[in-house]
């Protein structure tokens, strides 16, 4: 069974559909681009996958489970949405604090993922003073904290200097090493060509490319000619 | 449930803004207390009024409850809540139940400082410090203090956006209930001030005398009921909408 398995989900907001009859599956062991311009329904699909948007119909599944009926949906899927998530009042290590005790998980894992993300010197400063590359490493730190074996990650490079984004690389990569799903949906076509296994592509919510990365060749030629077509 | 409470309870004293409008509830309290022994208590008048003065900074817990609720939305902070317990029935239920906690905590705390500092100043005046009557409207306050917060938390989960609950919220209880009772004799005591005097059982401003008071169970029943309502209101809307 595939690690996410999205059926014929369909949105639409007024007139708009935003998602429209879209199907795919992520696998195990690889890390999954998914790209498509601005306003291509790569966040609402996301958002559809974790239960926060109801689809108008079809279906997404996560070990072939809805994700709304996972008995502990942290120990198993990791999601970082949007980087500027967080009480600016709060420090890193509250806000995890705050996730470990709501899934029941040992207090002690915030620590742990702080240091996953090398933000450990900054876990008792509060967040309102963190850098956008700091807030999308609490962002993955948050998603890390059930050792989840699938990660949802939406732009997670926006922000992130280049050292970070050499280092997200990294982790990404050991991660599917290791056997998790990643699904990374991303604007940034070169770093998508270099890290990914398979590549979705999607426009005004229709799928237009599933496919494996060893089979492109030109990945900014193809998806410019997909999504202009 | 547990888990989801204790949750809560870490979000809302990880912030500074929680510790704020506690510290300045209680001291409002008391600032209370001392208006009413030195401005307004008559020689052999209530004492138990200056006691009841333990929950006069409701409208402060209220608006911290405001925050518990409709800060996360204002910080999107919603989305890692329901990312973690999808099932939102769960998360709004917990949300009210430390909303009531920490209402209670507060009302506690307020109870002690004022009751104390009405026991030194009634003393110092010459007024008698103590009647049967005192622990029982600070009980009473304790559960206001509970209710008012469980009501605030209903409020931001239903209207969501911090600003409008908090506006709304002055406005309804700085103009709009003084409105109702100008133009609807009688009203006065059902509605939520009313009844939220009617729980400690006395007005500070004289609010309900049309008809007089509700009993005292009449008006934790009432106000516990206003805040139900808007509960299961914010409960009903919740737990379908898209959160993007």
């Amino acid at each position: 069974m595939s690690a996410i398995t999205v059926s014929h989900l369909h949105k639409a907001y007024g007139q708009v559909h935003a998602v429209d009859d879209l199907s795919f599956t992520v696998e195990r062991g690889q890390i999954t681009g998914f790209l498509g311009p601005n306003g291509a329904g790569k966040t609402t699909t996301l958002r559809m996958i974790l239960g926060l948007v109801k689809p108008d119909s079809g279906s997404a599944a996560v070990d072939g489970v809805r994700y709304v009926d996972l008995a502990n949906p942290v120990t198993k899927v990791g999601a970082v949405l949007e980087a500027t998530s967080f009480h600016p009042g709060r420090t890193a290590n509250a806000h995890l604090v705050a996730l470990c005790a709501a899934s029941g998980l040992p207090l002690s894992r915030a620590g742990q993922v702080l240091r996953e993300v090398g933000l450990e010197q900054a876990s008792h400063r509060r967040v309102g003073a963190f850098s956008l590359g700091m807030r999308q490493r609490l962002a993955l730190a948050s998603a890390l904290l059930g050792d989840p074996s699938v990660l949802i990650l939406d732009e997670p490079a926006n922000g992130l200097d280049p050292e970070g984004i050499h280092w997200l690389r990294g982790f990404v990569t050991a991660l599917a090493a290791g056997g998790c799903a990643v699904l990374i949906s991303s604007h940034v076509l070169s770093e998508v060509a270099v890290t990914a296994d398979r590549v979705i592509i999607v426009n005004h919510g229709r799928l237009l490319a599933d496919t494996a990365m060893s089979d492109v060749v030109d990945l900014e030629g193809t998806y410019l000619e997909l999504v202009t077509r | 449930m547990m888990n989801l409470i204790r949750a809560e309870l870490l979000k809302a004293r990880a912030t500074r803004s929680f510790w704020a409008l506690a510290a300045i509830a209680v001291a409002y309290c008391l600032g209370w207390a001392a208006t009413e022994v030195f401005a307004f208590l008559q020689p052999g008048g209530h004492i138990e009024d200056t006691y009841g003065m333990a929950q006069q900074g409701n409208v402060f817990v209220m608006v911290l409850a405001i925050h518990m609720t409709a800060g996360e939305y204002r910080h999107k902070t919603i989305t890692w809540a329901y990312l973690v317990t999808p099932r939102r029935g769960h998360v709004i239920t917990a949300k009210l139940l430390s909303a009531a906690l920490v209402g209670a905590l507060i009302g506690v705390a307020a109870a002690v400082v004022t009751g104390g500092g009405a026991a030194i100043m009634l003393s110092a005046t010459g007024h008698p410090v103590f009647t049967s009557g005192v622990p029982g409207v600070l009980l009473a306050s304790v559960l206001a203090m509970a209710l008012w917060a469980v009501f605030g938390a209903s409020l931001g989960l239903l209207i969501r956006n911090l600003s409008a609950a908090t506006t709304v919220a002055f406005l309804w209880f700085a103009y709009i209930e003084w409105m109702l009772m100008t133009f609807v004799p009688g009203i006065a005591r059902w509605l939520p001030t009313g009844a939220s005097e009617a729980i400690v059982g006395f007005s500070r401003t004289g609010f309900p005398t049309a008809g007089g008071m509700l009993p005292m169970w009449g008006g934790a029943l009432l106000f516990l009921g206003y805040a139900l309502v808007a509960a299961s209101a914010a409960r009903v809307v919740s737990v379908n909408r898209d959160v993007t």
